[in-house]
């Protein structure tokens, strides 16, 4: 673009574009890119002649004069299932929104009796979930007293699933370690002293360790996985860069801790 | 609710008219995107989101109402200019004739006159 915009212009601008991207996918007879091109020259037209760098707040106004991402889909490009859950959410209607908590609910049913159709369920009530946020975006709605019901199906399936990338696979790799002796290398041996404090010590250390250096391979791979998380946690929270400085650090100070009783306990200097 | 009712119906009208407006502002000219966008945010009453100008110039495109073409600009970037067909001005002629025939008959009930 011409006009020069701020760092955080531009994070709002990739935004906004990719939001119409989404929106775009699946859609009939439309060139995304003749899209993309309309509102870069839009935008740019709009902000020409501008010699400062165009800050956010500049670009939120002209963005919001050019309406919400839904906008540039006209409903007639817009894919049938898609134009079916809109009529279900159209003003004062909650029937997706009950959809969404129902599925989930029935989901949470089928686990109490020990069948597997309730990660369909809970995979059914998240999408249907995220649509329900994605036409409130597209008619510059708030979700309101909807919020519950909405948000419950998504955070029932992100939260566990946070859970799970941040527990990572090192965790059970460190017990399953220990359990079997692979580290029987480490010259760790039941101590005459306290064999129970011992061998805690060398449990936590292992896992302690095992989850530090993931978090650190996370954190490594956080602008690769960035979007990906972006797309799972949203509407819930936004990742930031900020989430990603604590990572590395708590993910350095496990690693430095375990590694450090470990030392410790292999030299057998630890009176336990 | 009545005032949802009536910000339906309001929303609804200015979809349905904006397409001859369009039509209407590219009768006598070729515009690019953004000046077809301004010139209609000029018109009292037809308060639109702008993003929602772009789809319907990409339909009647794709009708083969309006032709476009992309210029260079030396003061800006480049513009995709848009022009009515041949196809288009036939078209336009027809939903000015459906427009007045519409607003004589709204009128006349306005009126009263029900013949």
């Amino acid at each position: 673009m011409s006009a020069t915009l701020t760092l955080e212009a531009q994070q709002r601008l990739d935004r906004y574009l990719q939001e119409v991207r989404l929106l775009l996918q699946g859609a009939s007879g439309v060139d995304a890119g003749e899209v993309e091109r309309d509102i870069r020259e839009h935008i740019e037209t709009e902000l020409e002649g501008r010699t400062s760098p165009v800050s956010r707040e500049e670009l939120e106004n002209v963005l919001r004069r050019l309406g919400s991402p839904g906008g540039w889909v006209d409903e007639s490009e817009v894919p049938p299932w898609r134009r079916a859950l809109a009529r279900l959410y159209l003003g004062e209607d909650w029937r997706l929104a009950y959809l969404c908590l129902g599925t989930t609910v029935a989901g949470a049913f089928f686990m109490l009796a020990g069948s597997a159709i309730a990660l369909v369920l809970f995979g059914a009530g998240f999408l249907l979930a995220r649509a329900a946020v994605s036409l409130a975006d597209e008619r510059g709605e708030k979700l309101g007293a909807r919020r519950i019901l909405v948000l419950t199906p998504i955070a029932v399936v992100v939260l566990p699933a946070l859970l799970v990338i941040l527990a990572g696979p090192l965790v059970p790799v460190a017990q399953v370690g220990y359990d079997e002796g692979w580290f029987g290398s480490l010259g760790v041996g039941p101590p005459a002293v306290d064999e129970a404090g011992r061998e805690a010590s060398l449990r936590v250390a292992l896992i302690g360790a095992g989850l530090g250096v993931w978090w650190l391979a996370l954190a490594a791979l956080w602008s690769v996985a960035q979007r990906a998380l972006e797309w799972l946690t949203r509407p819930l929270f936004l990742p930031r860069r900020a989430h990603r400085s604590w990572l590395l650090v708590a993910g350095a100070a496990l690693t430095a801790a375990g590694a450090a009783i470990l030392a410790f306990l292999a030299e057998g200097r630890v009176a336990l | 609710m009545e005032s949802d009712f009536a910000a339906n119906w309001t929303t609804q009208l200015r979809k349905g008219l904006l397409e001859l407006c369009v039509l209407n502002i590219l009768r006598d000219r070729r515009l690019y995107g953004y000046d077809i966008v301004k010139r209609l945010g000029s018109l009292d009453g037809l308060m639109i989101s702008e993003g929602t100008v772009y789809p319907l110039l990409n339909r009647l495109k794709r009708e083969n109402f309006v032709t476009t073409t992309i210029e260079e600009s030396p003061d800006g970037p480049a513009r995709k200019y848009y022009e009515l067909t041949a196809a288009g001005r036939r078209q336009l002629e027809w939903m000015n004739a459906a427009w007045t025939a519409l607003v004589g008959a709204v009128r006349g009930l306005q009126e009263g006159s029900t013949s």
